[in-house]
């Protein structure tokens, strides 16, 4: 019998990640949002790639909620630049 | 919603965070789920069984003992598929001009050069490459890995090896059965039967199983290419 389980197992191990993230950085008191959302974005590719090649039909999605995280962090690196260079505040 | 509530109201970054992180999981899952089979793996198992049973009584009933050679689509015409020779001869059948579209086929000049060309699961599954692969090894691997692990899901990983005329394809946790009967001594089991397939159309040539052995969550899988 066929069974993918290669994805399930994916979508546990990123949750788990999530979940270890979040509960680590709240018990040091974290308060910085970008910090989480930045290591949320680094998980999700890294465990991505780990679990390469998924469906095809999945992976447009995947590929797309990619991009977009890309984006997010980039503009947290990029905010994060000007903060050190002209010493602005945007948090 | 609620991680926008947390941010603006409570001012918890910790509960924020758990939103967003909610949010990634919500669209993955999204993604997964356009996935799954629209016909259930017991019914697309009923099916292979059921093809498979009929060319076993096929094989058996000409008393074939030969073991299959998987040709590619450029010998073939149109998808790759198994000639088995009616006749046994130490030698495996090597045509170099395609074969015409027929069930029982000529394959030499030899009056004893008759097989039978027939549809394997691996001459069906080729239909879901986007695009012929390339005959390196790292192209093959990547192919077979692709249709196993991402496309249909009957393994986890594949690794592959050439050493000259000999391919070694190791493939963990396999989730296709293996039989010892008469059908799968012929044509190979299906899992090898559709690596073998892939393997021919990528180089070109035509493929011979040598053996199988599985093993707890492993199979090797030893081809021949018939240059």
């Amino acid at each position: 019998m066929i069974i993918s389980r290669l994805p399930e197992r994916y979508l546990i191990c990123l949750a788990t990640a999530y979940a270890i993230t979040t509960a680590v950085l709240s018990a040091f008191s974290e308060s910085r949002l970008d910090l989480y959302v930045s290591l949320y974005i680094l998980e999700y590719f890294v465990i991505t790639l780990l679990y390469s090649p998924l469906n095809p039909r999945s992976q447009k999605i995947l590929n797309a909620l990619g991009y977009t995280l890309f984006a997010v962090f980039t503009a947290i690196a990029a905010l994060k630049v000007l903060e050190i260079l002209f010493g602005l505040r945007f948090s | 919603m609620l991680s926008l509530a947390s941010y603006t109201i409570l001012r918890s970054i910790p509960l924020t965070s758990l939103g967003i992180s909610t949010l990634i999981l919500g669209v993955v899952s999204l993604a997964l789920g356009r996935a799954q089979p629209e016909i259930s793996p017991e019914a697309v198992s009923i099916l292979l069984e059921s093809s498979l049973e009929n060319v076993s009584a096929l094989v058996e009933e000409l008393g074939l003992n030969s073991k299959a050679v998987y040709m590619p689509s450029s010998i073939t015409g149109g998808e790759p598929k198994a000639l088995i020779p009616l006749h046994s001869n130490p030698n495996p059948p090597k045509p170099k001009a395609p074969l015409p579209k027929r069930l029982v086929v000529k394959y030499g000049s030899n009056p004893e050069d008759l097989g039978l060309l027939i549809t394997t699961p691996g001459s069906t599954i080729t239909n879901l490459l986007e695009s012929k692969p390339g005959p390196a090894p790292a192209d093959v691997e990547s192919t077979i890995s692709s249709l196993l692990t991402g496309i249909t899901g009957m393994a986890d990983s594949v690794k592959l090896t050439i050493e000259g005329e000999r391919i070694l394809v190791e493939v963990s946790k396999p989730r296709l059965e293996h039989r010892n009967t008469g059908i799968y001594a012929c044509l190979g089991s299906p899992l090898a039967s559709i690596i073998a397939s892939i393997v021919a159309e990528a180089l070109n040539e035509p493929v011979m199983i040598e053996n199988e052995e599985y093993s707890k969550g492993k199979a090797v899988i030893e081809l021949k290419v018939l240059r």
